[in-house]
């Protein structure tokens, strides 16, 4: 039975213990629009990466490059959307599902548009393949052959025609890599949790991930976030 | 996806809207399907068992004077269903609880409760939509659907058209039910089977209602000819909607035992939860099951 997709990177535990994720709420900067391989015109959405600039704002996650140098700076993710407390809509904040491209809201602190965040690091995320797999990779021991490996985020925009375009992040089933001197944004760490129910030679396989690329100390020992 | 915020939905924090336009949730459990194809029963233990036993065939003619011949019993594979886990949780804020001005917006228990139940069918489906996969097998080491299951004392037989695999019709019937009619039982020896329900994809519903309403041969040229499928064969249609993998195949569910089972270990349960650093709420619902098959006489399959 073809696989039922479902949106952007979805929490499923930390690695720790815990059954809330935790929650940072980060900014993004006036007039942002995501534009980055495969997104250009999207809005943000809830399940899409995100990397912090120096300024502290969020920016949609660049899709991953095949490098063999850990030298991506917008490829390393800082966290997951979550929510989106406070967007400036018809002159008035309010929360909102999505971050609108563009929203302009200028100097003013109080209206600045805000966004949780689940950091990345520790955290277990869900994710689905953009493709079918190849003849090596449509069976269930095949898929599970690949834990360790890793891959790059690639977007695949949905709803273009809407008011809310979305970036639809995915996991790049063609560039699952084992080698070890290849860089790549995720790790798979296991198969999804609807195991059974999972028809492995369609797209939209569930794969659990870790983010490999990470932002954050002690991941990243240099200063600054995004390399400028 | 992850969590739901005053944010998630942030539409229904006013009252404005008209009606929320989602999934009905309502009573899941009582539309499911797969209760009315799979034989449903409960387990007690963390897995259980079917262990099968031959007889010893044919007795033999005893010569005056001589012994009676000596009959005996032989094994064959023992089945075994553990039972599995499934569950589902939403994390909801209690900012998000006080605002969202519509019940049909989180209703996390019965969109969980959507959630397992769907699974629950999708799962039982999955045995009709690997029945002839050899990744997936009974006992015997074969797919439900076979023409080479095994015989505790040697020998083979088969649950399915053996080779030409026949669309549904009158004449597909009877050639299904006359091989059911000679079919063996553990010793090998014709025993003989009658089928009892139709299971098909729903594409297929017009057909089936043709084949098992009409009195008279629904065949084209044919029609002063009885329908000895309608007069003779006491079938109840199944459509499992769920069974999308395939709009040709079918199969007919019979009355010999240990067929297509379900096993609940634990019906559906609900569970919430406060994080309370957090001001989380959290809604799970797990159930435990197993399912699968013992006997594959229970079944017969169509690979058309």
């Amino acid at each position: 039975m073809a696989n039922t997709h479902r949106y952007g990177f979805r929490f499923m535990k930390n690695r720790w213990g815990g059954d809330v994720p935790e929650i940072v709420t980060r900014k993004i900067a006036s007039a942002y629009s995501p534009n980055v391989t495969g997104a250009t015109t999207a809005n943000l959405n809830i399940g899409d990466p995100v990397y912090l600039d120096d300024s502290g704002n969020a920016n949609l996650l660049a899709p991953g490059t095949t490098t063999t140098a850990d030298n991506q700076v917008t490829q390393r993710c800082f966290g997951v959307i979550a929510g989106f407390p406070q967007v400036l809509i018809n002159g008035a904040v309010r929360p909102n599902a999505f971050y609108p491209a563009g929203t302009v809201y200028g100097s003013n602190y109080n209206n600045r548009t805000l966004v949780q965040i689940i950091p990345a690091e520790g955290c277990v995320f869900e994710i689905d393949t953009d493709a079918a797999g190849s003849s090596s990779q449509d069976t269930r021991s095949e898929f599970e052959s690949l834990v360790g490996g890793c891959a790059a985020v690639v977007y695949s925009q949905i709803n273009t025609t809407t008011s809310n375009p979305k970036a639809n992040p995915m996991l790049d089933v063609s560039d699952i890599t084992q080698a070890v001197a290849d860089f790549r944004q995720l790790r798979i760490v296991g198969v999804g949790s609807l195991s059974e129910a999972i028809d492995f030679t369609a797209q939209y396989v569930p794969l659990q991930v870790v983010f490999n690329l990470v932002q954050q100390s002690p991941w990243r020992l240099t200063a600054g976030f995004d390399g400028s | 996806m992850s969590e739901i915020f005053t944010s998630t939905a942030a539409l229904a924090l006013k009252d404005t809207l008209e009606d929320i336009d989602t999934d009905e949730h309502g009573s899941e459990g009582s539309k499911a399907v797969f209760t009315k194809w799979m034989t449903v029963k409960n387990m007690t233990d963390n897995y259980i068992e079917y262990y099968e036993i031959a007889g010893g065939g044919l007795a033999g003619e005893k010569p005056e004077g001589e012994s009676i011949p000596v009959g005996t019993i032989i094994e064959g594979p023992l089945t075994r269903f553990n039972a599995r886990t499934y569950g589902q949780r939403m994390i909801v804020s209690e900012e998000a609880l006080e605002d969202m001005k519509y019940d049909k917006v989180i209703q996390a228990a019965k969109r969980n409760n959507r959630s397992l139940w769907k699974l629950v069918d999708f799962d039982a489906t999955l045995i009709l939509v690997r029945a002839t996969n050899a990744s997936f097998v009974g006992g015997d080491g074969k797919p439900l659907a076979s023409t080479s299951h095994v015989l505790p004392g040697g020998g083979t037989y088969s649950n399915m058209f053996p080779e030409a695999q026949f669309s549904p019709s009158k004449a597909a019937l009877v050639i299904a039910r006359a091989q059911l009619m000679q079919q063996v039982g553990h010793d090998g020896l014709i025993d003989g089977v009658e089928a009892k329900k139709a299971v098909f994809p729903v594409q297929q519903w017009g057909i089936w209602r043709e084949i098992l309403g009409s009195s008279y041969d629904p065949t084209p040229g044919a029609f002063n000819a009885i329908n000895v499928v309608n007069r003779d064969m006491d079938l109840t249609p199944v459509p499992v909607k769920y069974w999308n993998t395939t709009t040709t195949n079918w199969g007919l569910i019979t009355d010999a035992d240990l067929g297509i089972m379900w096993f609940w270990r634990r019906k559906p349960k609900s569970n919430t939860w406060v994080t309370e650093d957090k001001t989380m709420m959290n809604y799970g619902i797990t159930a435990r099951w197993s399912r699968g098959w013992v006997n594959p006489r229970g079944f017969f399959f169509s690979n058309a």
